[in-house]
């Protein structure tokens, strides 16, 4: 009963991010896509709201935090809404394709949620810090300074509050910690993502490379989470804004409303860890570049945007810190002192295996096989996908750098580490490669191409 | 193009695939008594040991852990603290570190990997994974 009700409680979360999900402003116009974006839009929401209340001194309870997410929700809701797009007549090859893409993404799902409920994928880190805070923080009702300051607390204080604060806010309905259920809900954000991912690529390319691209992230991204154990921890939380951010910067090109769905996913990568910042940086660092080669003048603005709501809310957590007297910021992970050239044999033998994903390392192979085509014959269309791959580059060499330093067990912190923060890597690769990879016709595969979208990898101006 | 993810994607799951039938190999179906079973072998005795033990030590209490070595306190006493809100924790060993009175403070004492007690306290309870002793009233 306990597990039942944590679970339902989930519910609610896309509930409240139906306040920009459903908004015109980010003009999601398919159901599904519009409720896995309120899913992650909900979780950004509580999670700001939760941090308000504390440093506001405001008892956490359901009806407390609920009341003004869902009536801001509702002035969206009731407000004329975005017409879902109809469904499209399909022809029989697209639909036995379509129904082997959802099965693929069934069968992930699936995988991902099983390893975790039989206690093979379950991170020691929940047992260790982030089911711990999300426990006490529940039955603090707040984000409990008391326990972050106390003689002994938890380890990584520091670390942003989002994911204690979804896991709190079952907790906040079943009263008891279904520890294995609680854990399985990191299912939730592999599927969340699925949806908008699916189409946002089918704007671009149509149905079936929709179907089949997500499918493809699906299977990489579940394989990958039961491998490196993430249940019950911050990393599937972490990929799904990245890629929904990454997603959406490129779809911008498409649709400019896309931008706002970026930033509120940036905003979420950035309350989830301490790490999302490097990704947001090369990401950003993408955009400029990209933006430069095709002398778009927006550029500045693009990425202030971009870097104002990652700072918004990142200040949100900063801001509770300082109003508790905990240390403002995060703790370095490094003290530099020089570089250990004799740890590059170690890093280029633990690579390997590091990146293997659960499936040998098939989930790499083969986007950077496409994306190695795509270059060789039309180097152009990697242009719009520069934001997500020139991270590629970036955080390995950064990674290499940190790697570099360590004086003693590099091979097992590589072997604990690299799995899992190279995931949202995997994630930008397929994403990008995908981008850079879809069919040039105009005929996508579904009729006509919908008002207001253009075919993928043409570097013609978007519409007006 | 579209195939050739779709084919990918197939040849992904060839991954899951393995890792199921080597997982069903050496274990069965069943409900887990921790969360990190499967995962963490060693964690998961501490947190058996520590959940059996909760259910004897009252809220608004004090207790700490004894174990074997300071790194089997450290992790001991990190995984408690999700399961024993409520109660006040006096470590004897915190990050790896002993700490000034090694614990003594405490009213309940957490033996773990053994049935004995410290001299200060008698045997309240032996549960699975080792004992529960307690201190006189103070």
């Amino acid at each position: 009963m306990t597990s039942a009700i944590y679970l339902l409680s989930y519910a609610a979360l896309p509930l409240f991010g139906m306040l920009l999900a459903a908004h015109r402003v980010t003009g999601i116009d398919s159901r599904a896509a519009r409720i896995g974006f309120a899913f992650l839009a909900g979780a950004l929401l509580l999670t700001i709201e939760a941090t308000i209340f504390s440093i506001a001194g405001i008892r956490w309870n359901v009806i407390g935090l609920s009341l003004p997410l869902v009536a801001a929700s509702l002035t969206v809701l009731l407000w004329p809404r975005i017409p879902s797009s109809p469904p499209q007549l399909a022809g029989r090859r697209t639909l036995v394709a379509t129904h082997v893409a959802n099965a693929i993404v069934l069968i992930s799902v699936l995988h991902f949620a099983l390893s975790i409920i039989t206690t093979q994928s379950v991170s020691p880190d929940y047992v260790l810090f982030w089911g711990v805070k999300a426990v006490r923080f529940a039955a603090a009702a707040a984000l409990d300074p008391g326990f972050l300051l106390s003689r002994f607390p938890p380890p990584h204080v520091d670390y942003p509050p989002l994911v204690p604060v979804v896991q709190a806010w079952g907790l906040l309905f079943s009263r008891r910690m279904p520890w294995i259920t609680a854990a399985g809900m990191s299912t939730v954000w592999l599927v969340a993502p699925i949806p908008f991912i699916r189409w946002s690529l089918e704007r671009a390319f149509g149905r079936d490379f929709a179907a089949a691209v997500s499918a493809f992230w699906a299977a990489a991204m579940a394989a990958s989470f039961a491998y490196s154990g993430c249940g019950g921890n911050a990393d599937a939380t972490l990929v799904a804004y990245i890629s929904v951010a990454g997603v959406a910067i490129i779809a911008e090109r498409y649709d400019p409303r896309s931008r706002w769905i970026a930033a509120a996913a940036f905003a979420g990568a950035a309350l989830t860890k301490a790490e999302a910042l490097a990704f947001i940086g090369a990401m950003l660092f993408g955009i400029a570049v990209r933006d430069l080669l095709r002398r778009d003048a927006s550029v500045v603005r693009r990425v202030a945007l971009l870097t104002l709501s990652t700072a918004a809310s990142i200040s949100i957590w900063f801001g509770y810190q300082y109003r508790f007297g905990l240390p403002v910021g995060y703790h370095r992970f490094t003290n530099f002192q020089g570089l250990l050239l004799r740890n590059l044999p170690v890093i280029l033998t633990e690579a390997p295996k590091g990146l293997s994903a659960g499936c040998w390392g098939m989930s790499w192979l083969i986007p950077a096989a496409v994306l190695i085509c795509v270059a060789v014959r039309s180097p152009r269309r990697l242009i719009d996908a520069l934001p997500l791959l020139i991270s590629l580059p970036l955080l390995f060499a950064f990674f290499a750098f940190l790697y570099l330093q360590y004086t003693s067990g590099l091979a097992m912190q590589m072997s604990w580490t690299l799995p899992r923060v190279s995931q949202p890597l995997l994630s930008l690769l397929i994403l990008g490669t995908a981008f850079a990879s879809g069919p040039l016709q105009e005929n996508t595969g579904r009729g006509e191409p919908r008002p207001g979208t253009v075919g993928a990898g043409s570097l013609s101006p978007p519409p007006a | 193009m579209r195939r050739l993810w779709l084919i990918g994607a197939l040849v992904l799951l060839i991954g899951p695939v393995v890792t199921w039938s080597r997982f069903l190999e050496h274990h069965d179906i069943r409900r887990r008594a921790s969360p990190i079973d499967a995962a963490q072998p060693t964690f998961a005795a501490y947190w058996r040991f520590l959940d059996e033990a909760r259910r004897f030590v009252p809220e608004g209490s004090s207790y700490t852990i004894n174990a074997a070595n300071g790194d089997e306190e450290t992790q001991l006493f990190m995984i408690s603290a999700g399961l024993f809100g409520g109660v006040r924790p006096y470590p004897a060993t915190f990050v790896w570190a002993p700490q000034p009175g090694g614990g003594r403070e405490a009213k309940y004492v957490l033996v773990y990997g053994s049935a004995g007690c410290p001299s200060d306290a008698t045997m309240m309870r032996l549960v699975k994974g080792g004992s529960i002793c307690i201190r006189g009233e103070r």
